[in-house]
C-alpha cells in the first residue's frame, strides 16, 4: 500500500475523480495565470487554493472519514501535498533562479511542478477512468516536452523567438507562457494560411497568363478596387427569329459602364456588312441612342439599351453582318514603387549580414505595379530594390520600363498621351520602343489635382503614329531616367529607405464592338411578313409559377411573335439591373423559364413582344411592370 | 458530496477572477536590470487610422517607452511615409530623451508622440490606395550586468572543501536588448609561481529584435547617410571583477585601454576578459561581484499600413 493510499479506505465509493479534476485545474490556473504563465493569479490565491480550500474539499469530500476527527489525517496529507505543489514553482522563481543557476537544473525541477494532480493520478490510477488517464497521459508527455523546448540551454532560439513573439521576458522558463505563446503562433500561422490560400492562387494565375503572353512588366490590378470599371457590352440579340427583306433587320443590347469621378462618354455606333464585305449606307439605319450629335455621359454606373435596325431591304439577301460598336475616351493610371537607400550604407547593411527589408519593417519585397480597374494594364519596372544611390558617382542612371497592354476584346484606337511621372529628383533623359516624342510638363498642364510638382517630375510623351492596339496585344516603353548627385539628398529623403513611385496615366480612345451574322431570305409572296406586319399585344394576364429559385412566366400574345422578359429584384424595373429572358422563336403562348433567382424575393418584370409594327421593333406587352415574389 | 464538489469549483473559478484581492501588500525590491527590453514603441490604437480619406487631415500617435534599465537622453527617431500619398506637417527627424526603469519609475518612463499627417487627394480612376507609415527608432543604450562569481586559485583542485567553486553560469536579459547570456570562468598557472591567470570568457547577444550599431551614431543610423565601416553589430564592452577592471580582448582598432570590443556575427559574440597580474595564491577561493558593462547603439522600425479611401 502507498503512502497516498494510507488515508483512503473507501476510494471506490467517493468522487476521486472529481477532486482530481479540480487539483488539475489549479494547476493550470498556476501554470496559465499563475507563476508559471501570464502572472495575473496572485501567490496568495494559489496559496489559498493549494492549503486550504483543496484540502478542504479532499478531506470532506472523497477522502472524508466516519467521523469528522478522523478526517483531519488526509486534511493534514492533503495540506502537505498543497505545500509542496505550491512550493516547487514558488522555490524556482523566487529563490533558484535569481541565483544565476544553471537553466537546466531549474527545467529539471519544473518538471515536478504538477506534483499534486501527478500524485493522485499515480496513487488513484484505477479510480480515474479511462478518458481521464488517457488525458493525463498525454498531459504528461506534453508537460515534459514543453519544459524541455523552453529551456534556453537547451533550445536558446526557440525560446528566444517566443520570449520576442510574447514581449515577456521575466521568467526564461516559462511553460504556461510558451504553451499560450504558440497557441497564439499557431492561430496567426491559420489565419496567415488560409488568406493565402485565397488569394495567392488567383494572383499566381493572373502572373502567369500576362508572362505567357510576352510582356516585359506585368502588373496587377488593384486589389482594393471594388468596381469594375470600364465598358462591357452584352452579346447581340436579333428582334426576330428570321428576317426577310421586306423586314426591318435589327438587333439590340444592353452596355454596361462604371466609372469613377472623371465622366465616361460614350458614342455609339452600329454598322452593316453585305455578305460581299460592302457596308451598308448608315443612312438606312436607325441607332438608340443616337449620339452623332453627342455622345452619351456616364457618371458613376450606368446601363443602356441600345437598339440598332435597317430599313427593309436595306440588307440583301444572304449571311450580312451587323456590328454595334461603343466607343469611349479613358484613362488608366498605374504605379509602381521603389524602394531608395544610399548605396555605401546598403553595402554596409550588406556586409553585417543585415537585411534591409527586414531592419525597416518592409513586407512588401517586389513591388509589383498596380493600376487602375479597366481594359488597359500598365505595368512598370525600375530595376531591383532596393536601388543604391552612390554619392561618390556624379549621376545615377536607370531605365523605366513601361508596357501597355489591351486587356479586353476591343481596340486601343487612339493611344494619344502617356504622361509619366517620376519621383522627384529624377529625370527622363531618352525614350526608345516607340515612335513618340517626349516633353515636360507640370501638373497644371494636365488640370489634376492629385498631382504635385514637388513629389514628381511629370513628362508627357506624345506618339507620333498610334497604330490601333489589337486585343492582347501590348507596346512597351522604355524610358531612361537620370539623378545627379545633388538630387540624392531630395531622392533619399529623411529616413534610412525611402520610397518612391513611379506613375504613368494612359489616356486613350477605346473601341468594343460586338457582332452578330443575320441569314436575311427573299420575301415570299402571299403572306409575307403577316406575323411581322401586325402589332403585338397580351391578350389577357401574365401567369407566374414562382418556386424558391425560380420562377415560370407563361402569357399569350394575339399574334406569334418573339418574345422578351426583362426582370430585376424589386418593385420596380425603373431602378435596377434588368436580366433578359428571350424567346426567338415566334409564337402566340410564351412560357419564359427564370432561373437563379433569391427565394423569399420580389421581382418586377416586363414584357415585349417583337414586330415590325412597333417602335423599334419592340412592344411592351401590357400597360405596367408586374410583379412577383418566390417562395 | 457532488454538491460539495460542485460549490468548491464554483468557488474556485470566483476567486480565480479576483486576482487582485490577495496581493501581497508588502513593499518588494525591484530588479530593474531585467529583461531584454530598451526603448519600444507602439502606434497607438486608431492613430493612424487603419482606414482614411483622401485629401483629409489624419494624426499618427505612437508611444515610446524605454522598459530598459539605462536612461536615454539623445535618441533619434525619423518619421518614413510615402509622400506621394500623404504629406506630413513638421519636423521628419527628431530627438528624445527618456528615463530608464528605476524605484521610481519601475516601468520605464513613457512618451507620446504625434505627427500630423493629410492624405493627398487620390488619382483618376483610383478608389483607394495603401500606404505604409514607417518609424525608425535609434538610441545610445548599455546594458549592465551585475552577478556573483566565484574566484577559485586552487587550478589543479587539491583542496577538497571550498568556499564556492567556480562553474559557467547562464544569464538571461538585464534590462537591454543586448544581454550578457554566458559567463565562463577558466583559472590556469600563471607565469609567476605565486599567482594565478584569471580569464572570463563573457558571452553577449542581441535578443531584440533590431539592430547593434556603434553607439555614437544615433542620428546617422535613423537618417540615409551611411554610418562608416565597421559600424554595425558593433559593442564596446567593460568588465569589472570586484573594483578591478578586466582587461578584454579584442579591442577596438586602434584603441588602447582595458575595453573589448565586439563584433556580433548571427547576433553574438564574446570577449576574454582577463585579470590584469593575476590573482594571488593565497586568496584561495571566494566569491566576489562581477560587473559587465555593454555599450551600443540600437535601432528598430515599426511600420503600419494606412488605407485611403475616395470620397464618394
Amino acid at each position: 500500500m502507498t503512502a497516498g493510499q494510507v488515508f483512503m479506505t473507501q476510494r471506490a465509493e467517493r468522487p476521486v475523480g472529481m477532486f482530481f479534476m479540480l487539483v488539475l485545474l489549479v494547476h493550470l490556473i498556476d501554470i496559465f495565470l499563475g507563476r508559471m504563465g501570464a502572472k495575473t493569479a496572485s501567490p496568495m490565491l494559489l496559496l489559498i487554493l493549494y492549503v486550504v480550500i483543496l484540502p478542504f474539499i479532499g478531506a470532506l469530500g472523497p477522502f472524508r472519514k466516519d467521523t469528522f476527527w478522523h478526517s483531519a489525517k488526509p486534511f493534514i496529507y492533503l495540506v502537505v501535498l498543497g505545500a509542496i505543489s505550491y512550493g516547487i514553482p514558488l522555490a524556482v522563481y523566487n529563490y533558484l533562479q535569481p541565483l544565476n543557476l544553471d537553466e537546466t537544473l531549474i527545467t529539471a525541477i519544473l518538471l515536478f511542478a504538477p506534483f499534486y494532480p501527478f500524485w493522485i493520478y499515480f496513487t488513484h490510477y484505477e479510480d480515474l477512468g479511462k478518458w481521464v488517464r488517457r488525458s493525463m497521459n498525454t498531459y504528461i508527455t506534453i508537460w515534459v516536452i514543453l519544459l524541455i523546448i523552453s529551456n534556453p540551454a537547451w533550445f536558446q532560439g526557440f525560446s528566444e523567438d517566443t520570449k520576442r513573439y510574447l514581449g515577456q521576458d521575466s521568467y526564461s522558463v516559462s511553460p504556461g507562457a510558451l504553451i499560450l505563446a504558440q497557441a497564439k503562433k499557431a492561430w496567426v500561422g491559420a489565419v496567415q494560411f488560409y488568406n493565402a490560400s485565397t488569394t495567392q492562387p488567383k494572383q499566381f494565375l493572373n502572373q502567369s497568363i500576362q508572362q505567357a503572353t510576352g510582356d516585359a512588366y506585368t502588373a496587377r490590378v488593384d486589389k482594393n478596387a471594388k468596381l469594375k470599371l470600364g465598358v462591357t457590352i452584352d452579346d447581340l440579340k436579333t428582334t426576330q427569329a428570321s428576317f426577310s427583306t421586306t423586314d426591318r433587320t435589327g438587333v439590340f443590347t444592353t452596355l454596361s459602364a462604371t466609372t469613377i469621378e472623371d465622366p465616361l462618354l460614350i458614342s455609339i455606333d452600329c454598322t452593316a456588312k453585305d455578305p460581299k464585305g460592302s457596308v451598308i449606307s448608315p443612312d438606312k439605319r436607325r441607332v438608340s441612342p443616337d449620339t452623332k450629335e453627342q455622345a452619351v455621359e456616364v457618371l458613376q454606373e450606368e446601363t443602356l439599351d441600345i437598339d440598332c435596325d435597317f430599313e427593309p431591304g436595306a440588307l440583301p439577301v444572304g449571311r450580312n453582318t451587323l456590328t454595334v460598336a461603343a466607343q469611349f475616351e479613358a484613362t488608366t493610371l498605374s504605379y509602381v514603387k521603389t524602394y531608395l537607400m544610399d548605396r555605401e550604407r546598403l553595402r554596409e547593411l550588406r556586409a553585417a549580414k543585415i537585411d534591409p527589408f527586414q531592419q525597416y519593417g518592409i513586407t512588401d519585397r517586389a513591388p509589383v505595379t498596380v493600376y487602375t480597374s479597366g481594359p488597359v494594364s500598365i505595368g512598370m519596372s525600375f530595376g531591383t530594390p532596393p536601388i543604391g544611390l552612390d554619392a561618390t558617382q556624379d549621376e545615377f542612371v536607370g531605365t523605366l520600363g513601361i508596357t501597355l497592354k489591351n486587356e479586353l476584346g476591343g481596340k486601343i484606337m487612339n493611344l494619344s498621351k502617356l504622361a509619366v511621372f517620376v519621383p522627384q529628383g529624377f529625370q527622363l533623359t531618352e525614350i526608345s520602343g516607340i515612335a513618340a516624342t517626349f516633353s515636360k510638363a507640370r501638373c497644371l498642364d494636365i488640370a489634376a489635382d492629385w498631382c504635385d510638382d514637388s513629389v514628381s517630375n511629370l513628362y508627357i510623351i506624345d506618339l507620333t503614329d498610334p497604330a490601333p492596339v489589337e486585343p492582347g496585344k501590348s507596346l512597351t516603353v522604355r524610358a531612361r531616367v537620370r539623378a545627379h548627385r545633388t538630387d540624392y539628398e531630395r531622392l533619399l529623403g529623411a529616413t534610412p529607405i525611402s520610397t518612391r513611385f513611379f506613375k504613368t496615366a494612359a489616356i486613350y480612345t477605346y473601341r468594343l464592338e460586338k457582332s452578330i451574322t443575320i441569314d436575311v431570305k427573299a420575301a415570299t409572296t402571299g403572306t409575307p411578313g403577316a406575323v411581322a406586319a401586325e402589332k403585338v399585344v397580351l391578350v389577357g394576364s401574365p401567369i407566374v409559377d414562382p418556386l424558391a429559385n425560380e420562377a415560370n412566366i407563361s402569357f399569350v400574345t394575339n399574334v406569334a411573335s418573339a418574345s422578351e422578359v426583362k426582370y430585376c429584384q424589386g418593385s420596380s424595373t425603373a431602378t435596377c439591373t434588368l436580366t433578359t429572358s428571350s424567346i426567338p422563336t415566334p409564337t402566340t403562348i410564351h412560357v419564359h423559364h427564370l432561373d437563379g433567382l433569391q427565394s423569399k424575393t420580389r421581382y418586377a418584370y416586363d414584357l415585349y413582344g417583337f414586330s415590325s409594327a412597333c417602335p423599334n421593333n419592340r412592344c411592351k406587352l401590357g400597360d405596367q411592370s408586374y410583379t412577383f415574389d418566390t417562395q | 458530496m457532488k454538491l460539495i464538489m460542485l460549490m468548491g469549483l464554483c468557488g474556485l473559478i470566483l476567486l480565480a477572477g479576483c486576482t487582485g484581492l490577495f496581493k501581497t501588500g508588502t513593499i518588494q525590491e525591484v530588479n530593474v536590470h531585467t529583461g531584454t527590453k530598451g526603448i519600444t514603441a507602439m502606434f497607438l490604437d486608431q492613430s493612424p487610422p487603419p482606414v482614411t480619406f483622401m485629401d483629409a487631415p489624419f494624426t499618427a500617435s505612437f508611444e515610446l517607452v524605454n522598459e530598459g534599465a539605462t536612461d536615454v537622453e539623445d535618441g533619434v527617431f525619423s518619421v518614413g511615409i510615402e509622400d506621394d500619398f500623404v504629406t506630413l506637417q513638421g519636423d521628419r527627424i527628431r530627438a528624445f530623451s527618456l528615463y530608464g526603469k528605476s524605484l521610481a519609475t519601475p516601468e520605464g518612463e513613457r512618451q507620446i508622440q504625434t505627427v500630423q499627417l493629410r492624405a493627398r487627394p487620390l488619382p483618376p480612376q483610383t478608389e483607394t490606395v495603401t500606404t505604409t507609415l514607417g518609424l525608425n527608432v535609434c538610441y545610445p543604450y548599455s546594458t549592465r550586468a551585475e552577478l556573483t562569481t566565484c574566484v577559485d586559485t586552487d587550478v589543479f583542485q587539491r583542496v577538497k572543501t571550498k568556499p564556492c567553486t567556480a562553474k559557467a553560469v547562464s544569464l538571461s536579459g538585464q534590462g537591454g536588448p543586448v544581454a550578457v547570456t554566458r559567463i565562463e570562468p577558466t583559472f590556469a598557472p600563471h607565469t609567476d609561481p605565486n599567482k594565478v591567470r584569471a580569464e572570463f570568457l563573457i558571452y553577449i547577444k542581441n535578443l531584440g529584435t533590431g539592430q547593434v550599431y556603434d553607439a555614437d551614431k544615433s542620428l546617422e543610423a535613423c537618417t540615409p547617410q551611411a554610418l562608416g565601416s565597421a559600424s554595425w553589430n558593433v559593442a564596446d564592452i567593460k568588465a569589472y571583477l570586484g573594483d578591478q577592471q578586466l582587461d578584454c580582448t579584442p579591442k577596438k582598432q586602434g584603441f588602447g585601454g582595458a575595453d573589448g570590443y565586439l563584433k556580433l556575427v548571427n547576433k553574438e559574440d564574446f570577449v576574454r576578459c582577463e585579470v590584469q597580474g593575476g590573482i594571488a595564491k593565497t586568496a584561495g577561493a571566494y566569491t566576489t561581484t562581477m560587473t559587465i558593462e555593454v555599450t551600443y547603439g540600437y535601432t528598430f522600425t515599426l511600420t503600419k499600413q494606412v488605407q485611403i479611401k475616395r470620397v464618394t
